[in-house]
């Protein structure tokens, strides 16, 4: 007597391809949100530092105007982390420089106000 | 697959308005501040040459204070030949005087017309963007804070006021809306003044940043 054939499935490689298809969606959905993140940081990050300047010309102190800057953006961005934070003073302008890092990314934005540079400016972005 | 676009979207969309709003909130303060960095500098301009003229203005009230004390002088004595003489000087004067006045008034005047447009000009611009119940306002009567010292004399000098930066200061405030990613609306504010620095005048940005003027 012939031994019972076994009958061949489907099912190992329909639990491979499922296992392939979620690691694929992981990663993708995963590099979106990194990007949307990276995105929204990077807007943030300008804003604040906007912010920052805008507190320095109006004439308070520098270390409250760093420690407000710099608690908004521990706040808002709990992924990565402020590396370096200047806030300077000039002749009737004020600059602004920040190194934010997340992981191996780094993230640096300089900004400017001036006085004079914001009357010559007569175009509106707004 | 399917079962994830919803969520992407949801993120899309979240992030993507948070960015806008930011973007348009940054770029609203910054309109609003230029708006007032752009008048007071204009205003500098015309209270230094104001100022400027304060010196003339002395020495002219000086020169009438002597003309007139001649002039007085000379009718006590009688004189025709004395009084005649005075009294032209006297005259000549106060035509000085007058023409000096007319100065001091065209700046006045200059400061003011400035205002006004910086003002219509503000107005329009926050229309035009769709956002609404603007305000503009300065805190003193006047374009410029000044006072004329002493008030009865044909050419006064001109004195900045007491407390300068907070009655130059001049308030620009709108509301904007976030149309149509939200329905909210907010009030974007700020203040900008002139002080003076070591003998020099300067623009003085009161109030600009969000935490002092943005109201949820």
């Amino acid at each position: 007597m012939a031994p019972p054939i076994k009958k061949a499935n489907e099912r190992g490689g329909a639990f491979l391809e499922s296992l392939l298809v979620t690691a694929f969606l992981l990663v993708l959905v995963t590099m979106l949100l990194v990007v949307f993140y990276a995105l929204f940081a990077r807007a943030w990050i300008g804003y604040q530092s906007e912010q920052a300047l805008y507190c320095a010309a109006e004439g308070r102190p520098p270390p409250i105007c760093k420690a407000r800057w710099k608690s908004r953006l521990e706040n808002f961005l709990p992924w990565g982390r402020v590396e370096r934070l200047r806030l300077g003073k000039g002749r009737d302008k004020w600059n602004s420089e920040i190194v934010w890092t997340v992981e191996r990314f780094r993230y640096r934005s300089a900004r400017e106000l001036g006085i004079r540079a914001i009357a010559r400016n007569r175009g509106l972005s707004w | 697959m399917l079962t994830l676009v919803p969520l992407m979207l949801t993120l899309f969309i979240a992030s993507t308005g948070a960015i806008w709003a930011i973007k348009r909130k940054t770029a609203a303060q910054a309109f609003c501040v230029r708006a007032g960095v752009r008048m007071q500098t204009e205003l500098k301009t015309a209270l230094e040459a104001l100022l400027r003229l304060n010196p003339q203005a002395t020495l002219l009230r000086a020169r009438r204070l002597a003309a007139d004390r001649a002039y007085q002088s000379a009718l006590a004595s009688g004189l025709p030949p004395a009084i005649a003489a005075t009294k032209a000087v006297r005259l000549a004067v106060i035509l000085r005087q007058i023409a000096f006045r007319s100065r001091q008034e065209a700046l006045l005047a200059h400061a003011e017309v400035e205002r006004r447009r910086f003002d219509l000009e503000f107005r329009r611009d926050v229309l035009r963007r769709s956002a609404g119940r603007v305000e503009s306002r300065g805190s003193f009567p006047r374009a410029l804070a000044v006072n004329p010292v002493p008030k009865t004399s044909l050419t006064p000098d001109y004195k900045p006021v007491a407390d300068f930066t907070r009655f130059q200061q001049h308030l620009f405030r709108f509301k904007m809306d976030f149309k149509p990613l939200m329905d909210t609306r907010q009030t974007s504010e700020c203040r900008v003044s002139l002080e003076e620095k070591r003998k020099e005048w300067r623009v003085k940005i009161l109030t600009a940043s969000a935490a002092s003027n943005w109201r949820w």
